[in-house]
């Protein structure tokens, strides 16, 4: 592999040169990573589109992102074939698993496309609907070639107390949900506005692309695990062993920064589906959402979903206080997901709260029916 | 006493016939059928808005009162059962007029599900990764995706019913592996300690 003598080097370099980074002050490191303005960021033209590579970017131009994307392309295609002719091997030529991997192996591409100019992405989550079922965990997992062996999962669940939302006491091994009194908060990268961990990186390997999202490059990172430590949401993952994701699970729709299959003691982390979204698409986490709790789109864009959210039902980000400007959107939305635990889940008043049963005449001339049903199936908690 | 014969017969029938699930809607709603819709259940159908977040409508707001297999927008009632996605969305438009607001969200991706299509290209249904569900897109091309509503209204709400229940949820997330077993490392540790041992030892004697 040729990168790998290299990153021998460099992983002797960051030990050298750890005094050196140390030494630098807070503040000046702040200064260092600023808000990208227009000027900064360069721009060029792809068939007709306007494109920007992001100053903190080692690629410079375009031609060597794609000289990038081919060598990863090649790479990742002559591991699928392994493993393709492998299970070929193991259940014959003319099974129907043999020929899905065969399919995925000739699909497989990995793209290269760049930021549009404009573009800033951000995801809003309603914690009133989320309901805990780690769906979008597991869909994060098969959509962006993770390792199925080490258990890394990009998005955790945990479960908040509902009145005091308090990390202390976070339950992420919850087998029954949603509970009345609890709150459930998918974390994941928050795609920064500030992102504390590219600001550590000794090699630059990981930087903010244009759009905002922070790309890992996995042939530049040393594994030196300085970015894990400084993230304040725990997103960020290392490989422990080779990555080995076997052709017929494999996803083929590949981005050079995003899900192509990432190398040994390599950082790997939330894209916000890069492959997907730089296209056009929608991320797999906010497709599988069985209660449609997420919305992702572009945050200066008019029609954005984004701004609609934020504009009505205002919203919260995690950590404050670290500075880091989230891209994240948590809020309450309108409607609660009836928890497990409701009274009477098919009324208003599931809750069950004592004294509003007198209130729940909303409902026009019909209101006095229904308030009775709720009563008579006894709402009192 | 064959007149009574006759009337279990044709009462069994009808029973057996309202019940199976492929059953054909005309059987009964024929356009000669003068059905009155001011009226909140059908008990054949299982259906009563006495009770769930839509008290208060009656058939008629919804269904067509002479012909309840037509709806208001004209649209066609598939049973849940037999409705491609294609044909539930034809619903949409019906639930939008008294949720104006919901059904802009739904429309920009604010409310509710996105997917994506692609020219040419079909999406799969699939169970992997510890049983979860995931849409695997067949694209031949993943480029100019175009970003939309992932599923209609009437998938995710029952119409009759309409507060959306919890699902189950999925099995809590794996541990990291144990590392790689060490044994090169830990007995050289303890040869060195041992030898670090008998020299400080010897050193001493010899002192």
């Amino acid at each position: 592999m040729p990168s790998q003598s290299r990153r021998n080097l460099l992983k002797g370099l960051a030990a050298a040169g750890a005094v050196g980074v140390m030494s630098i002050s807070r503040d000046k490191v702040g200064e260092v990573f600023h808000k990208l303005s227009d000027e900064e960021l360069r721009s060029y033209l792809v068939e007709g589109e306007e494109y920007v590579i992001s100053a903190q970017s080692p690629y410079k131009t375009p031609e060597e992102i794609k000289k990038l994307a081919e060598s990863k392309e090649k790479y990742a295609k002559q591991k699928c074939w392994e493993s393709a002719n492998e299970i070929c091997g193991r259940l014959g030529e003319d099974s129907p698993e043999c020929a899905l991997a065969k399919k995925h192996c000739e699909k497989l591409k990995v793209k290269w496309t760049l930021a549009k100019k404009g573009v800033r992405w951000a995801m809003a989550l309603d914690v009133n609907k989320c309901i805990g079922c780690r769906r979008c965990a597991y869909a994060c997992v098969q959509e962006n070639n993770v390792d199925r062996t080490q258990g890394i999962e990009w998005i955790k669940v945990v479960s908040v107390h509902r009145e005091e939302l308090e990390l202390l006491g976070v339950d992420l091994e919850y087998v029954k949900a949603p509970y009345k009194d609890r709150v459930y908060i998918p974390v994941a990268c928050n795609q920064c506005e500030y992102p504390p961990c590219i600001m550590v990186c000794p090699v630059r390997a990981t930087w903010q692309e244009a759009d905002g999202i922070v790309v890992v490059d996995s042939y530049r990172c040393i594994g030196c695990r300085y970015c894990m430590t400084a993230c304040p949401y725990g997103a960020r993952h290392l490989n422990w062993k080779p990555v080995q994701v076997d052709a017929l699970t494999l996803n083929p729709n590949m981005h050079v920064f995003g899900n192509v299959p990432r190398e040994v003691h390599t950082v790997e982390k939330c894209t916000w589906c890069i492959q997907r979204t730089r296209d056009g698409g929608t991320t797999a986490c906010t497709e599988i959402c069985p209660v449609g709790a997420r919305a992702f789109g572009n945050l200066h864009d008019e029609n954005s979903p984004i701004l609609r959210i934020i504009k009505e039902y205002g919203a919260f980000v995690l950590k404050p206080g670290a500075g880091t400007k989230p891209r994240f959107f948590y809020y309450f939305g309108p409607a609660r997901t009836p928890p497990i635990d409701a009274v009477n889940p098919k009324s208003s008043n599931w809750l069950g709260m004592p004294g509003e049963e007198g209130g729940h005449g909303g409902h026009g001339g019909e209101g006095a029916m229904g308030g009775e049903h709720n009563m008579g199936h006894g709402g009192h908690a | 006493m064959r007149k009574l014969a006759i009337l279990t017969v044709l009462l069994v029938s009808a029973v057996a016939f309202a019940y199976t699930p492929a059953y054909p809607c005309t059987y009964c709603h024929t356009p000669w059928l003068k059905l009155d819709g001011n009226v909140k259940s059908a008990p054949i159908h299982k259906i009563n808005l006495l009770e769930g977040a839509h008290a208060g409508l009656y058939c008629s707001n919804c269904h067509d009162p002479q012909d309840p297999i037509r709806l208001i927008n004209g649209a066609i009632v598939v049973p849940r059962e037999l409705a491609s996605p294609e044909q539930m969305m034809q619903y949409n438009t019906l639930c939008a007029t008294c949720h104006p607001r919901t059904y802009a969200d739904y429309l920009i991706g604010a409310h509710g599900n996105t997917t994506f299509t692609c020219e040419g290209g079909k999406a799969y249904f699939v169970y992997g990764y510890k049983g979860s569900p995931y849409w695997y897109h067949d694209c031949p091309e993943y480029t100019n995706l175009q970003t939309v509503p992932g599923k209609p209204c009437t998938f995710c709400h029952n119409p009759h019913d309409p507060v959306k229940m919890a699902a189950s949820i999925m099995p809590p997330p794996s541990d990291r592996p144990k590392p790689y077993p060490q044994d090169a490392i830990l007995n050289s540790l303890f040869f060195l300690m041992a030898l670090a041992t008998v020299l400080s030892v010897v050193a001493y004697i010899k002192k």
